[in-house]
């Protein structure tokens, strides 16, 4: 609970005890619990501060050096190199000795920290003059952020890592290497995101510490994808968003903001995101091993990484989804079992499987988007009727959202005349409006949220 | 997590962060100390990194496309070995995988390699005359491979100048520049970047005090 809320409560439990609601003992007991809650909260203005200010002074540093001080020869400019990392390393044991453990000193230290091994480094090189080697550099830089990372265990230092990982992986494909030391690497940090997660009044920092994770894995999918055969990202990514949901609800099914449960919301966009591509014909089109890429870049052995995701990532998208479904409460509409969007949500990479299966071996692209545009509408339906059967507004503009933009994507790329596409433009804004002004009333007469 | 352990990956991590870093400047310290001295022809151009400041970019005359018998993969290890050249600077005599103990050699990685063709011309002599031909592979191999010193750190107000220099006295005199190189162990370390035979820093001081 924040400190403005807290401050309404003890006001609050004050005009309580003046008016006899509560007694003064039960009055001094809430005082005292908030009190505390206010005393334990993370002070927010400080660690922001303190890391703008941790961020500026490495990036001076890093400026001030960039100058190139020729004429203090090598062995001062190699002792240069080692101080920002030395006055970190006495920052964390005078901190350790003296008990400072609060997030206003370890955030603004983890940044420092983090800046002062890329300053020592890029130092060195240019002291030594390295020839340009962005990918080794960045590397170099970022593995030294792993004993940062779990030291202070702040925020920085691990969007860094992540970061860095990304560029790293980036760059080694653009070179035509492989990126698949990515996921061994991103797992090391994996153990920390989770104790984080797990420790009390470090919800802010560990929700920015999964999402910067979720963020950088989503993306470094699709780069360490050795992507021989044409096509099989549209199954990697509709499990892996799949899974990321379905973890999303089995974790933190109670949750409920959107941005307090990453996994879920990752999971969620993501899959909407992909599944409205494969509405259209193009993602269709030359797929499968009738068009298996054999260039110069293509590394044969890597492929098992595709097949091997292709396999797991629905597989485990179907362990979740049996997972959470043991979970929720049976629900029944006149008799007829009613299954969780969610859960409709979920079947995605078997669907794709099945469209791939349609246009890889058909040949057939315009039944596999077809089949995907179907899908997506009854998705966009199965969730608006969850919302109003749980009068959730939210859920209502999802659903609502993914049946417009199925509607709006298919009807643009058909060959339809601008009068009809026009008139059937209008028939549905209406038909919505109409809807959501029925959905309004029916919700404020059953005291529900409009 | 218990902060004594938080202490112990801490100090850990401290020295991992220290040995590398440390690594980094004793195995060049030991190039520069026990290198044997090469010279290379270059000419130098001044770009700019983010992170490590301005410097000069160094055009190397020396090829980096070779000619060889044999086959690399891309990414593969291989050694530059040094060789004489005529004119008292040093040239890259061949690639191998195995350089001899004896020879004085670079430590580079393979960036491409491709077959070299010549063009056979075939048919009747009709065909010859219209100048069609195939292309038919010699067995030899293009060889692209990464110099391991390409850049010579400056102070940000010499380094535009040294560019300036090295046209004007390539313009004046034909004056070269040469990057003195100490290589040891596979390992080579740029000691200095030189303009008519004097360092380039001196030059460039030089011009910007008239």
């Amino acid at each position: 609970m924040t400190s403005s809320k807290v401050k309404w409560l003890i006001r609050e439990v004050d005009a309580w005890e003046r008016e006899g609601v509560v007694d003064t003992a039960t009055a001094t007991r809430l005082r005292t619990r908030y009190a505390l809650a206010v005393a334990n909260e993370t002070p927010w203005g400080r660690i922001i501060f303190g890391s703008l200010g941790a961020l500026l002074v490495g990036l001076g540093i890093i400026a001030l050096l960039a100058a190139n001080w020729s004429d203090l020869g090598r062995p001062v400019r190699t002792i240069i190199a080692f101080m920002p990392l030395c006055t970190c390393a006495v920052l964390y044991v005078v901190g350790y000795r003296r008990g400072w453990s609060s997030r206003a000193f370890l955030e603004p230290l983890g940044l420092f920290w983090g800046l002062a091994i890329g300053v020592g480094v890029a130092l060195i090189g240019q002291t030594y003059h390295l020839p340009q080697d962005a990918k080794a550099f960045t590397l170099v830089w970022t593995l030294l952020l792993i004993p940062v990372c779990y030291a202070t265990r702040a925020l920085a230092p691990v969007a860094g890592y992540f970061a860095g990982l990304l560029t790293w992986v980036s760059m080694s494909q653009l070179a035509g290497g492989v990126g698949l030391w990515y996921w061994p690497l991103a797992a090391i940090i994996v153990p920390l995101i989770y104790s984080v997660r797990c420790e009390p009044n470090a919800e802010v920092r560990s929700t920015w510490m999964l999402w910067t994770a979720a963020l950088c894995c989503t993306a470094a999918l699709g780069i360490t994808l050795e992507k021989s055969l044409p096509g099989l990202w549209m199954i990697v990514y509709t499990g892996a968003f799949a899974a990321l949901l379905l973890g999303g609800e089995v974790r933190d099914s109670d949750e409920r903001g959107w941005w307090h449960n990453p996994l879920r919301t990752l999971g969620g966009g993501g899959l909407a995101v992909v599944l409205y591509l494969l509405i259209f014909r193009w993602p269709w089109k030359e797929i499968g091993w009738n068009y298996w890429r054999t260039d110069a870049f293509c590394h044969r052995w890597a492929t098992f990484f595709d097949f091997s995701l292709a396999i797991a990532l629905p597989v485990t998208a179907a362990f979740l989804l049996v997972l959470a479904f043991r979970r929720v409460p049976r629900r029944n509409w006149h008799g007829v079992p009613l299954l969780p969007a969610w859960a409709l949500w979920g079947v995605a990479p078997f669907v794709t499987a099945i469209a791939y299966a349609l246009a890889a071996y058909g040949g057939n692209d315009q039944l596999s988007a077809l089949l995907m545009t179907f899908y997506l509408a009854g998705l966009g339906l199965a969730t608006l009727g969850e919302g109003l059967a749980k009068r959730r507004p939210g859920t209502i503009n999802v659903g609502v959202l993914v049946l417009l933009a199925v509607i709006i994507g298919r009807f643009f790329s058909s060959d339809a005349s601008f009068t009809a596409k026009g008139v059937v433009f209008i028939i549905c804004g209406v038909v919505f409006l109409g809807a959501n002004l029925v959905v309004s009333r029916r919700m404020k007469q059953k005291g529900g949220a409009a | 997590m218990n902060r004594r352990w938080l202490l112990i990956i801490a100090l850990i991590g401290l020295a991992a962060q220290f040995s590398v870093m440390g690594f980094m400047i004793a195995r060049r310290e030991m190039t520069l100390h026990n290198g044997v001295v090469c010279r290379f022809l270059t000419a130098p151009v001044d770009p700019y990194d983010a992170f490590r400041g301005r410097y000069v970019a160094l055009n190397f005359a020396e090829n980096k496309r070779w000619l060889c018998d044999c086959e690399y993969v891309r990414g593969q290890r291989i050694y530059a070995v040094i060789g004489e050249g005529t004119n008292g600077c040093n040239m890259i005599a061949r690639l191998t995988t195995r350089p001899e103990p004896e020879e004085i050699y670079i430590r580079t990685r393979v960036l491409s390699c491709w077959r070299e063709y010549r063009p056979l011309l075939t048919g009747t002599n009709d065909v010859v005359r219209a100048g069609r031909s195939r292309d038919v592979p010699t067995g030899r191999y293009h060889v692209c491979f990464a110099w391991p010193f390409d850049r010579f750190y400056m102070e940000e107000k010499l380094a535009p100048e040294a560019e300036r220099a090295y046209i004007d006295a390539s313009r004046r005199d034909k004056q070269e520049g040469v990057a003195v190189v100490r290589v040891w162990r596979g390992l080579a370390v740029i000691e200095d970047l030189e303009l008519g035979g004097r360092p380039i820093r001196d030059v460039v001081r030089e011009r910007l005090k008239r």
